[in-house]
């Protein structure tokens, strides 16, 4: 596969103005100002193919936006190299724009003043836009984002949800090769978040668009991405397919039983000594709850079978792991170490 | 190029009438820009009653440096206003949406907020030149330098503004006001350079060239100084200082920050 973007031993590094306290500190700062230097982005290396769907995700100040702004040409990188569709971001970063798009959550980005509607023309004139792709996307942008009512609106005058809609749909009219969104769904309800994410999987797949997203919501990824990057600290924690990260973190899975009577203690031990030989674990036995946990793909049917015959039970379920849940133990074990 | 410039003038062209539809906006920027020049004019009305002329200039005559100053204003408001957000944008990384754009960042800013108080500006100082030159009898050729003149300060006070808010990238913190700096030294070339001391006023004409397009050629056009070039320097000078203004975005932009997230 054809790569999109090919990062070798990225960094990143800022001068941070230290503040003094106080009015008096602020008063001496302007005449001698002390740096100091954050490292944001620490020798990262990764490519992502063509087509591909990549999520990118990591605590706040795990270097997710500084990375995207390098790759998209806005700031220039401290070290390492870099190159997407062929390009160097930063020195050749008007010829890039033209076969990317890219939205920051965060941050408006379409002309203040004007109406959505002069902006998409605006565009159409900026990029070149072929009428008929032109048309395709900005069909499908009316229609599934619902921006018809909102096309006559300054831009300042939309809500945070209107306005990410139609950023979104500005980034896309020209059917960019590579796609980055910064938080695409931060800040908007659940119906709009939906929207979104549909409406970015369907062009991704009618124009094969390579997506790189960042975000804190899990469900953006789970739902649009196939791969995941794990930043922390400025360092890649994870590479790999969504499948392989809950494998990685998140080997511990659970039958939670719901028995008629309560359970006693001699029919837990006895419970117990079985699932044993069957790589199970009885974690819980209370009242009339019973919690087994396993770690082997594959042992749930034998592990079932054996509850069933010991127990009275009314129901039973299967539980893993979500990906959030894991995502959280990760950045918390990680707070706990620093 | 050719294509480059339709899109800024498209961009120029949305943006202005975007800010067209506030009519109430437009007539009391047009007014408050027209009484900011009379009450200067006032102010010059005075200084001549208490004397005849200033260092050889009379009151017609400096007219005309109010007129051409006033209409470099308002040119370069209306085409570039929006250089005076940039120290803002910096500190807020608001400069980020205009980096996605296929286009150059200069020109692409300059051009998308159009300032509509600047027409109160162009229209007394067009009102200031017309009134000083009809006491010449000039030949037609000589008034056409006019908006030579004009669209040379427009250009020339604008790269002026980029140089000051090019800093802000490296120098990032309350330092905005520095854009008041080319600002004020704007409106002190209403008066002819004479009157100044010597450092002010060749800071003027070379430092700050806004002399350039207003004192030059006012000296020519009332026979106080024969060089032709006095005429023709200041497009010169434009192209030259809108260069020196690009190479210092440019510069400003490899410092760019951006912010968290």
């Amino acid at each position: 596969m054809e790569n999109a973007l090919t990062v070798e031993n990225l960094s990143k590094s800022y001068q941070r103005r230290l503040r003094q306290p106080g009015l008096l500190g602020a008063v001496k700062g302007l005449f001698a100002s002390r740096f100091e230097e954050v490292q944001a982005v620490k020798g990262l290396s990764f490519s992502i193919g063509r087509g591909e769907k990549v999520g990118l995700i990591g605590e706040n100040g795990a270097g997710k936006s500084t990375t995207l702004k390098m790759l998209t040409g806005i700031i220039v990188p401290t070290g390492g190299k870099l190159e997407v569709l062929g390009h160097i971001p930063w020195k050749e970063r008007r010829q890039l724009a033209l076969n990317i798009g890219v939205v920051f959550g965060q941050r408006p980005q379409l002309l203040w003043d004007i109406p959505v509607e002069e902006t998409f023309k605006l565009l159409k004139t900026m990029y070149r836009i072929p009428e008929d792709v032109y048309q395709a996307v900005y069909g499908e942008a009316l229609h599934r984002l619902g921006l018809e009512p909102l096309l006559n609106t300054p831009v300042r005058h939309l809500s945070l949800g209107q306005r990410m809609r139609c950023d979104l749909a500005a980034s896309l009219l020209h059917a960019p090769a590579v796609v980055f969104l910064d938080e695409p769904t931060i800040g908007l309800d659940l119906s709009v978040k939906e929207q979104v994410r549909g409406f970015i999987t369907d062009i991704q797949a009618k124009f094969g668009i390579t997506l790189l997203i960042t975000t804190h919501d899990l469900k953006d990824i789970t739902e649009t991405c196939d791969r995941l990057l794990l930043l922390d600290k400025g360092k890649l924690l994870f590479d790999g397919s969504i499948r392989a990260f809950e494998q990685k973190y998140a080997s511990d899975r659970r039958i939670v039983a719901e028995t008629h009577k309560p359970v006693e203690a001699s029919a837990a031990q006895a419970l117990s000594q079985a699932v044993g030989k069957s790589g199970g674990k009885v974690i819980e036995a209370e009242g009339h709850r019973v919690v087994v946990e396993y770690h082997e793909e594959g042992a749930a049917p034998a592990l079932i079978h054996l509850i069933l015959q010991q127990l009275q039970v009314v129901d039973i379920n299967l539980e893993k792991t979500d990906i959030e849940t894991i995502v959280t133990r990760i950045y918390r074990s990680d707070t706990a170490k620093a | 190029m050719f294509n480059e410039l339709k899109i800024y003038w498209a961009t120029f062209n949305a943006s202005l009438q975007a800010k067209l539809e506030y009519k109430l906006d437009f007539a009391l920027g047009l007014l408050t820009s027209s009484m900011l020049q009379l009450s200067a004019f006032c102010f010059l009305w005075v200084l001549f009653h208490q004397t005849s002329n200033l260092e050889g200039w009379n009151q017609a005559q400096v007219l005309l440096l109010f007129g051409l100053t006033a209409m470099a204003l308002g040119t370069s408001e209306l085409l570039f206003n929006h250089i005076w957000m940039v120290p803002y944008y910096i500190v807020m990384g608001d400069l980020d949406r205009l980096l996605v754009y296929p286009v150059r960042s200069l020109p692409f800013l300059l051009v998308s907020r159009p300032e509509l108080h600047s027409f109160g500006n162009l229209l007394t100082g067009l009102v200031m030149i017309v009134v000083s030159l009809s006491t010449l009898h000039m030949p037609w050729w000589d008034w056409a330098l006019v908006p030579l003149w004009v669209a040379s300060g427009g250009v020339i006070y604008m790269a002026a503004l980029v140089i000051f808010a090019s800093l802000a990238f490296k120098f990032v913190g309350p330092y905005s006001y520095t854009l008041m700096i080319p600002h004020t030294l704007l409106q002190a070339t209403r008066y002819p350079l004479g009157v100044y001391p010597p450092w002010v006023h060749f800071g003027l004409l070379l430092l700050f060239p806004y002399g350039i397009f207003n004192y030059l050629p006012a000296n020519w056009v009332f026979g106080k100084m024969d060089s032709p070039l006095c005429a023709v320097a200041a497009p010169l000078v434009a192209v030259l200082f809108a260069a020196l203004a690009q190479a210092a975005w440019n510069w400003g932009l490899k410092h760019y920050q951006s912010t968290g997230s």
